[in-house]
């Protein structure tokens, strides 16, 4: 804004208005001003140009609005051979012509070089040298050149015409909503420079370019026809006769005889053995349609990108960069060919000093950052491609700076936005194959484009490819890093800086209608606390998910000794922890506001179950079990005070479940079970047609789920065998090791013998289910036996035996887990695209063992066998789900030991040898250590499937168990070294070091042997120290000694041998 | 004192605003009034009238080593909640007109991002001089020379490009400060003159001649390098 102060310079105050009229867009004349204010002229005609390079320096606000290349007025009709028939395109370096060239009658294309372009021998020698280099170059995707000349001072070279249009003129039809063309044409060989390109008028060149996109967009392209060489005679250039022609044909209405050509193998006027394409693109060209991108177009695109890959491959191969890849060198011609053209042309082409910013601009977009400072090598051309294929994903450039400086900075340091952000249509594979060809730095590129040919191809074959993406959740994660550390601030505003970018990427623009202020604002308000939260979740689920601990809790120490129960809690990593604790603090405050607002007083209540979540994660059982149950009673009293309460029952029943799992962590297993039963009515509490839901069917299959997994006993002491019901072990339960400390009590299996309180509370359930029961028919039987029998029992008179409470338990639970495979069967037939429900029937499948390994029945493998089928898709669709693979590792690992012993036994219907399973298992596991050092719970599962490799391995290939024994302690021993305060993982390391020392004796290492059980013998120690009750693990560490003592022995040191024979003696 | 929440909320409406006419028909005074009141509302229609402007500042000002870490709009929202922090001590600062209060904030937020990501890194001699208690993290020189030479390398040249860094930096360091400064508020962060003024401390009429005084220094400078300087009139 002016101020029209007396006290300025003058000179200044129309500097500035000058400057501001140039921001506002207009282009205000220097020659204009001096003319106005002579008295000033002198001094403006100095200054102003510096002013407007200050400007320049900015922000351009007109595209190309640089030179543009011109021969200086003159219009060429013949050089030499060629004669010239018209102009095809203009580009940063020349003007591409069509010609006839007389001598041998064929149409050609030829690049005409402005007269002072090449003005020292130097640089004629290098142009020829590049010439030369690009003849030499035969390949499908490749502009053959013919020749080069020069005539009367005009450079020329002579390349092969190709029919079709390059992709910029391509993706600037595309990028006009509903399908009308840009003002450029491009009907062959072309350098254009972007939709403000001047180029010959010919509605035939427009009709063919969006012929092209349509045939891009459609994944169609048309059989060959021989371009017609006559239409195009005549010194007026292209595009009188198909004009004429249009006018004439009412069929088509738009389009030109060129058209005709584009449109269809034969004659418009061939019926229906073509597609119904020809009718609908003429008739399409009419009313503007907008581009529906979908599969095809996809497809095409990496076809484009292939063809691309390949003919850069071989060119590289023969030592020769192109360095100027860009969207209007890559041509597509008719057949959905592409070529590559002006091969090499850009090193022999630089000019020195240019200044002519519009047209650098073209050509810096596309470069990859080391091209700045100088280092060009074959990924710099991968890079160029790939930000080609991202353009024509997204139909946006990548960096779409019109600022050279802002533009060279941001491709240098900058990232551009994920393609599937801008359009989440855009399949994930392909985006990742662009993400990695136009990865910053070079290393992490493809290394070749024979590899991104590769992958490409891998894509479109539906196969899975090399590249690695990263998932959403790990991206928000990053993100959230980095602003952290941008602001060193309490993290409850991290949280928040992490809403705040996800309302602030989101265009509302697009968006903004008339609403009146405040309505929107609040409503934005109300988005943005919701965004605030999902983001939030995003976060929580990326650092405590709900992820099983491994299976495999058991392990046979020998073959001698009942298996070992060691299950082990998940753990959570110091980050994580951390994390949780600064999350909670800002779902405290939410929780703690109040309102009237129905959705406020949802959200606070969500908030409570989040802190409650994180808690239980945290291990502050108590506290969880509080914020639990506050959520449940808020979620309470607003259903009853809200007209909504169909909605509220998934959530009560969600909590009620979480409450349940917090219950078992304390061992606390009744009030837990209760807790599942509680879930259970509520949701069966709820009306018809809200049961209906899906997220309704699948909480209450969850609820089965649990109430079916917490029925059995898990693996540990022997389910009764043929020979009738076995007493319970009268020593202590099995050990249970809590990570959490010393100090908290073992965690007894539920329920070997039910005391009269637990028979108590069991009853109180059971009167509930009896009343449900008897509404459906399909549910499980409550109680032992069903309700009859439990007429018959006398309550709590008598200690019930424990094995019928165990079959029938097992019955019961086997009942929940039918109807929660029932439900989930439903869900995945209905909805088969959410990976939740499918996950969890995966799961359901999996629980269905109850029988110890070697005595599988077939039905159990076939559950399996489903499970591992659901996750193998699973894997298949969603590569970036670490979980699913360890789900699926899991069920390999489950599969091979449940296999047969022995391959002859009979009944037996493994589908596999169990070691080729293990082999499976461990090779997923071990992928996702790699990828996941920090996630526990897939190093755990990595050593427990080693471990159990190593029962087979032992006999058949000893040096291999060995290694692999070792690989195991590795992983181990870098666990327990990363959580000191967990017991179990100091035992799993004894375990494994003693049998290392096991199998090394056996193989007469005899030393090394010795160090080994040494090893797992203070490791054991260790163990025994932190836990006292652990007295059942003292079989095992006297067991060791018995080893050790062995060795010594054999080593004959039998004075060390006596030594560890008493220790081994004191023990028992 | 607005919760964080409600601040977050407020920082996402000026994106969600463009700057409309009717927001410039407030009264300058007008704003500034509601800000001394503590108006949140004031803030961020404040925020959004300038926002385009602060925003070439921080792309101005940063150092290209951040570029790949931070983005302008981060600093931005974080300056926002450190100005709706220190709304309650506007009345005191208000010596300031409210978009130079606002900027001060904006690069002291950016001053503190530098510090916090390249730490011992800063090279303290490319400082600027304190200019009414602003800080710049990098040094105008740095960012002008740098600008000025990415404008003329042709791709290949990039090489030469650091060389001609060099020069230009010396070149233009050797420019009197507060001229080269100027030239830096009214290009590169778009301020008007009494703007510039109020930010350097001088009177406009003064502002105003060294304006002048800077392009014909720069002028100089410029057509000493060949390439720099475009020969025709239009733009």
């Amino acid at each position: 804004m002016s101020e029209a102060d007396p006290q300025r310079d003058p000179l200044e105050v129309l500097a500035d208005e000058f400057v501001q009229r140039q921001r506002r867009g207009e282009s205000p004349s220097i020659a204009e001003y001096a003319a106005q204010h002579p008295e000033l002229a002198a001094e403006i005609e100095e200054l102003f140009p510096t002013i407007a390079v200050m400007e320049r320096l900015k922000v351009h606000k007109q595209r190309g609005s640089g030179a543009r290349v011109s021969l200086g007025g003159i219009r060429l009709e013949r050089l030499g051979d060629f004669r010239i028939l018209g102009e095809i395109g203009r580009g940063g370096m020349g003007i591409v012509y069509e010609a006839f060239q007389e001598s041998l009658g064929r149409h050609v294309a030829v690049k005409v070089l402005p007269r002072q372009t090449l003005l020292t021998p130097s640089q004629l020698q290098r142009f020829q040298r590049e010439a030369q280099t690009a003849a030499r170059l035969h390949h499908t995707n490749i502009v053959p050149v013919f020749g080069m000349g020069e005539h009367e001072g005009f450079h020329y070279i002579v390349m092969q015409l190709i029919q079709g249009a390059g992709l910029d003129a391509v993706l600037a039809t595309l990028q006009q909503p509903g399908g009308r063309q840009p003002t450029v044409a491009g009907k062959s060989n072309s350098g254009l420079a972007g939709p403000d390109a001047a180029a010959a008028p010919s509605s035939g060149g427009r009709n063919d370019v969006s012929h092209l996109a349509r045939a891009l967009v459609e994944g169609r392209f048309t059989q060959p026809r021989r371009f017609d060489s006559e239409c195009c005679d005549g010194s007026d250039g292209l595009g009188q006769a198909p004009e004429e022609i249009a006018a004439a044909d009412q069929s088509s209405p738009t389009a030109g005889k060129a058209t005709e050509e584009f449109a269809c193998g034969g004659d418009t006027k061939s019926d229906g053995d073509q597609q119904a394409a020809p009718v609908s693109l003429a008739a399409s060209l009419a009313h503007d349609p907008p581009w529906q991108l979908g599969p095809a177009y996809w497809r095409s695109v990496a076809t484009i990108g292939q063809q691309v890959a390949e003919a850069l491959y071989y060119a590289h191969a023969h030592h020769t960069l192109h360095r100027d890849i860009k969207p209007a060198n890559l041509l597509l011609d008719s057949q959905g060919v592409a070529w590559i053209t002006d091969f090499g042309l850009a090193k022999a082409m630089e000019q020195e000093n240019v200044t002519q910013s519009g047209a650098m601009v073209g050509t810096l977009r596309y470069m990859a950052p080391e091209q700045f400072s100088g280092r060009v090598d074959a990924r710099s051309d991968i890079y160029s491609v790939g930000l080609s294929l991202y353009e024509l994903l997204t139909l946006r450039p990548a960096f779409d700076d019109d600022d050279r400086s802002n533009l060279i900075a941001r491709i240098t340091h900058g990232e551009p936005p994920r393609p599937r952000k801008l359009n989440p249509a855009i399949p994930a594979d392909l985006e990742t194959i662009v993400l990695k060809a136009i990865a910053r730095e070079p290393r992490d590129r493809y290394a070749t484009a024979g590899e991104l040919a590769r992958d490409i191809e891998c894509f479109l074959e539906d196969r899975p490819i090399q590249a690695r993406r990263t998932s959403a959740a790990e991206r928000l994660w990053r993100w959230a890093r980095r602003n952290r550390a941008l602001a060193g601030l309490a993290a409850c505003t991290l949280a928040l800086l992490v809403a705040v970018a996800v309302v602030a990427t989101w265009d509302y623009v697009r968006v903004s209608q008339a609403n009146t202020r405040e309505k929107a604002q609040r409503k934005k308000a109300e988005e943005t606390s919701a965004l605030a939260l999902e983001a939030l979740d995003a976060i929580f689920r990326q650092f405590a998910p709900d992820r099983p601990a491994p299976a495999s809790a058991s392990l046979r120490v020998s073959d001698a000794e009942d298996p070992v129960t060691v299950p082990v809690q998940p753990v959570l990593s110091k980050e994580a922890a951390a994390m949780l604790e600064h999350m909670l603090d800002f779902y405290d405050r939410l929780a703690d506001q109040g309102g009237d607002d129905a959705t406020r007083r949802c959200k606070v209540a969500e908030a409570n179950r989040r802190v409650g979540d994180i808690r239980q994660r945290l291990g502050h059982y108590e506290k969880s079990k509080a914020s639990y149950l506050r959520a449940i009673d808020l979620y309470t009293r607003l259903a009853r005070s809200s007209a909504k309460k169909m909605d509220l029952r998934g959530e009560i029943a969600g909590v009620q479940n979480e409450l349940g799992n917090v219950y078992y962590a304390m061992n606390e297993a009744e009030a837990g079970r209760k807790s599942h039963l509680d879930a259970l009515a509520t949701l069966r509490a709820a009306p018809a047609e809200s049961s209906a839901s899906p997220g309704y069917q699948y909480e209450l299959a969850r609820t089965c789920y649990f109430l079916g997994k917490r029925a059995t006993a898990p693996p540990g002491p022997p389910p009764p065998g043929p020979d009738g019901p076995r007493q319970p072990p009268a020593g202590p339960p099995a050990f249970v090791f809590d990570p959490r400390g010393p100090h908290r009590v073992p965690q007894a299996p539920f329920p070997l013998a039910p005391g009269e309180e637990s028979q108590q509370q069991l009853g109180g359930a059971l009167a509930l289910w009896q009343r449900l029961v008897e509404e459906d028919s399909s549910w499980p039987s409550a109680g032992p036996g069903g309700p009859q029998q439990r007429q018959t029992k006398p309550p709590r008179s008598q200690p019930r035996p424990p094995s019928p409470a165990l079959s029938s338990d097992r019955n019961e639970g086997g009942d929940y887990r039918r109807k929660a495979v029932e439900l989930l069967e439903r869900l995945v037939a209905g909805h088969p695209t959410v990976p939740g429900y499918r996950h969890l029937l995966a799961r359901c499948y999996r629980e269905t063992l109850s029988l110890p390994p070697g005595r599988a029945a077939g039905r159990e493998l076939d559950n399996l066998s489903k499970a591992t089928q659901i996750l193998e898709s699973l894997v298949k669709e969603y590569p970036e789900v670490a979980d699913y693979r360890y789900d699926l590792s899991e069920t390999y690992a489950m599969l091979g030991d449940r296999g047969p012993r022995k391959p002859d036994a009979p009944g037996n219907r493994a589908p596999q040898r169990p070691p080729a399973m293990l082999e499976k298992a461990l090779a997923l596991s071990e992928q996702l250590v790699a990828e996941h050092p920090n996630i526990p719970e897939y190093a755990v599962s990595s050593v427990n499937i080693r471990l159990r490799l190593n029962e087979s391995l032992r006999e058949s290939d000893a040096s291999r168990a060995e290694a692999n024994l070792r690989k195991a302690l590795e992983v181990q021993s870098t666990l327990a070294s990363r959580f000191p305060q967990s017991a179990a993982y100091k035992f799993w390391m004894a375990v494994i070091e003693e049998s290392l020392g096991g199998l090394l004796q056996e193989r007469g290492r005899l030393s090394e042997a010795r160090s080994a059980l040494q090893d797992g013998i203070a490791s054991f120690q260790e163990v025994l120290r932190s836990d006292a009750k652990a007295g059942h693990l003292r079989g095992i560490l006297a067991r060791n000694y018995l080893s050790l003592a062995d060795v010594l022995r054999r080593m004959g040191e039998d004075h060390a041998a006596e030594q560890a024979t008493r220790q081994a003696e004191s023990l028992r | 004192m607005a919760s964080d929440v409600e601040k977050a909320v407020d920082f996402s409406y000026t994106w969600l605003r463009e700057p409309h006419v009717d927001d410039k028909v407030d009264q300058p005074d007008g704003l500034a009034n509601r800000l001394k009141d503590g108006d949140r509302e004031a803030l961020a229609t404040l925020f959004s009238l300038h926002r385009e402007r602060l925003w070439r500042m921080v792309n101005f000002r940063m150092d290209r080593r951040l570029l790949g870490r931070v983005d302008a709009d981060d600093v931005l929202q974080e300056a926002y909640l450190a100005a709706a922090d220190r709304l309650q001590h506007y009345r005191d600062e208000s010596s300031s007109s409210p978009f130079v209060w606002l900027r001060m904030i904006v690069l002291q937020t950016l001053t503190n991002v530098h510090r916090h990501h390249l730490g011992a890194q800063m090279r303290d001699a490319d400082r600027e001089v304190d200019l009414r208690g602003c800080r710049y993290p990098t040094s105008t020189t740095a960012s002008l020379a740098a600008l000025l030479a990415d404008s003329l390398t042709s791709p290949s040249q990039a090489v030469a490009r650091e060389e001609m860094l060099e020069q230009l930096e010396q070149v233009i360091a050797a420019m009197d400060l507060l001229d080269r400064e100027v030239l830096a508020l009214r290009h590169f962060e778009e301020l008007g003159n009494s703007e510039v003024a109020e930010v350097l401390g001088i009177q406009q009429k003064a502002a105003s001649i060294r304006y002048i005084r800077a392009l014909k220094r720069l002028r100089a400078i410029l057509s000493q390098s060949p390439g720099l300087l475009e020969g025709n009139g239009h733009v």
